[in-house]
């Protein structure tokens, strides 16, 4: 019984997973306007902080995740906000789909365009901040466990904020303080990884872990009554 | 089956004009009496502390207000999950005034703690673990409040907030832990030093009662905040008609919003 | 400001900001409790029941 249904939740996850990310391959909305803007930030930290100054390249960990902690409060609006129109969220509801196995389809969508959103900007950072990358393990590990944080976190709040009038405004108000140790941490260990910092970098990617599982967990067990009654 | 002396005896017992009773008056007068207490040993009689002199004074303060409010928002969290699991309004509007209470003496904290920076630092702030902390927690409770406040019928807004409010409760270690080992790389002096001070005598007892006043002090606050939110619901529920016709209004007002939104959005 | 004058501003911003709050939520309930009709205005485990379910 218990296999049967762990085994439906994964299914329910696949399905769901599945339509919100071929849903993004037909309207393009994460490549034409989340990535753009990500990029855009990238340009406007360069203006703001002048290139020839050390301070932009002293500060481009801490610039990269804030442009992903941004870029991602923008695709949770993105995979909500198709929910919310048609109330698409209801519709999930009653169609007998597991709400754990929603959240966690959800969360694993969202989790497949941030990682691609923060290779691309890694690029990008390297070339136009003349960053250079080492590292490679821990900044893979600090960015796969950070981006596990923050799709659950969104995913709880999209969630929660789905049917709220002002929800644009209010789920930055919301996710962003919860995604503080996130931040922190994963600047941190990128700056270890980019050997700027002399420090241990896996104590970060454990806490990180430790923030995505949790929430992973809370997520998953909230989103039956946020479904709901939300 | 009751006798109309009993009758009447209840019903001055369920109609009174306030929050007020005798369970509130006893933990109000005490505060009140153990504030005069607070301010006499804290202020004048207990001495300066060795090692953090006068600034000790400040720490009566602000020890108080910061275990208050944890101790509300574990309140909020304890409320949340027993809302989610009973349904019962008693447990939302417990976790509700709580988190208000809570933010209220957040705010008091960091102001506190701004102070004592003052003096010791010469600044109103550093980046110091536990006014750091203590910013980003305040931030995440307001977000709980700003979500009780947006208009909905009692059973959805319970269940958002309650949502936060376990979201956020479980957010307190992690938060703590990053902070710590992200400022502690910096050495920063903590608001309690590098050691922990040693207080006697009368400084031991200004804070222990200092303590001891402020929880009194927060369950008064805590039974008449209750009370306020219980008689809130009472009169939202008479005034439903009128509450009706306020979000058929809004109703037509924001699909022609919706209409031009999605317009833009393709 | 002194040393003297900040710890001032700690305590009695503290008891004055706690002390505003305070009657803020007294004066807020006698406020409500003219509005509620008397036999509900204390909260007993009879009336605790749920009902909005119903008035969805």
């Amino acid at each position: 019984m218990r296999t049967e249904g762990v085994r439906g939740v994964v299914a329910d996850a696949a399905l769901v997973a599945g339509k919100d990310l071929r849903l993004e391959r037909r309207s393009k909305v994460g490549l034409s306007q989340v990535l753009p803007f990500a990029l855009l930030v990238i340009l406007l930290f360069a203006f703001a902080l002048d290139p020839d100054r050390r301070v932009l390249g002293a500060a481009t960990p801490g610039l990269y995740w804030m442009v992903v902690l941004f870029s991602a409060v923008l695709a949770v609006q993105r995979s909500f906000g198709v929910e919310g129109e048609d109330d698409v969220l209801d519709a999930l509801r009653l169609s007998g789909l597991s709400a754990p196995g929603i959240f966690l389809g959800k969360v694993a969508a969202l989790m497949v365009q941030l990682l691609a959103l923060e290779f691309v900007l890694a690029i990008a950072v390297a070339v136009f901040y003349g960053t250079e990358i080492s590292g490679i393990l821990l900044l893979v590990g600090v960015t796969t466990t950070a981006t596990v944080g923050i799709a659950a976190a969104g995913g709880t709040y999209g969630g929660l904020v789905a049917r709220i009038r002002g929800r644009d405004t209010l789920l930055p108000l919301l996710l962003l303080p919860l995604l503080a140790p996130v931040l922190i941490s994963a600047t941190r260990g990128t700056e270890v990884a980019l050997g700027r910092d002399a420090g241990p970098g896996w104590p970060w990617v454990g806490l990180l872990g430790i923030f995505g599982a949790v929430y992973l967990t809370l997520g998953a067990l909230l989103f039956r009554p946020l479904l709901e009654d939300a | 089956m009751t006798t109309t002396t009993t009758q009447a005896a209840s019903d001055r017992r369920v109609a009174p004009t306030s929050t007020s009773s005798t369970a509130t008056r006893v933990l109000g007068i005490s505060s009140v009496v153990g504030l005069a207490l607070l301010v006499i040993f804290g202020v004048f009689v207990s001495p300066p502390d060795a090692e953090l002199g006068q600034t000790i004074r400040i720490l009566y303060m602000h020890v108080p207000t910061v275990s208050v409010a944890y101790l509300a928002f574990l309140i909020t969290a304890v409320g949340s999950a027993m809302y989610l699991w009973k349904r019962t309004e008693f447990w939302d509007l417990l976790a509700a005034s709580a988190a208000e209470i809570g933010v209220v003496f957040f705010g008091l904290t960091i102001l506190n703690g701004m102070l004592w920076g003052k003096i010791t630092w010469g600044v109103f702030w550093r980046w110091e673990p536990r006014l750091t902390t203590t910013a980003v927690l305040l931030l995440t409770y307001l977000g709980y409040l700003a979500v009780r406040a947006i208009p909905a019928d009692p059973r959805t807004r319970a269940t958002r907030s309650a949502a936060i409010g376990l979201l956020a409760v479980v957010n307190i270690p992690i938060v703590h832990k990053a902070v710590d080992w992200w400022r502690g790389l910096h050495q920063e002096r903590t608001i309690f030093g590098t050691t922990k001070p040693e207080i006697q005598g009368t400084q031991a007892f200004a804070a222990y009662l200092g303590l001891a006043v402020f929880l009194l002090l927060f369950a008064w606050l805590l039974i008449h905040r209750f009370r306020v939110a219980f008689l809130a619901e009472r009169a939202a529920e008479s005034g439903l008609g009128a509450a009706i016709a306020e979000r058929r209004q809004e109703a037509s007002e924001s699909s022609a919003t919706a209409v031009s939104h999605s317009e833009g959005d393709r | 400001m002194s040393t003297t004058g900040y710890i001032v501003v700690a305590w009695v911003g503290t008891f004055l900001a706690v002390g505003v709050y305070a009657l803020w939520v007294l004066q807020r309930g006698r406020a409500l409790s003219k509005q509620v009709a008397p036999e509900q205005r204390r909260w007993m485990k009879s009336t605790d029941t749920n009902a909005k379910d119903a008035s969805q």
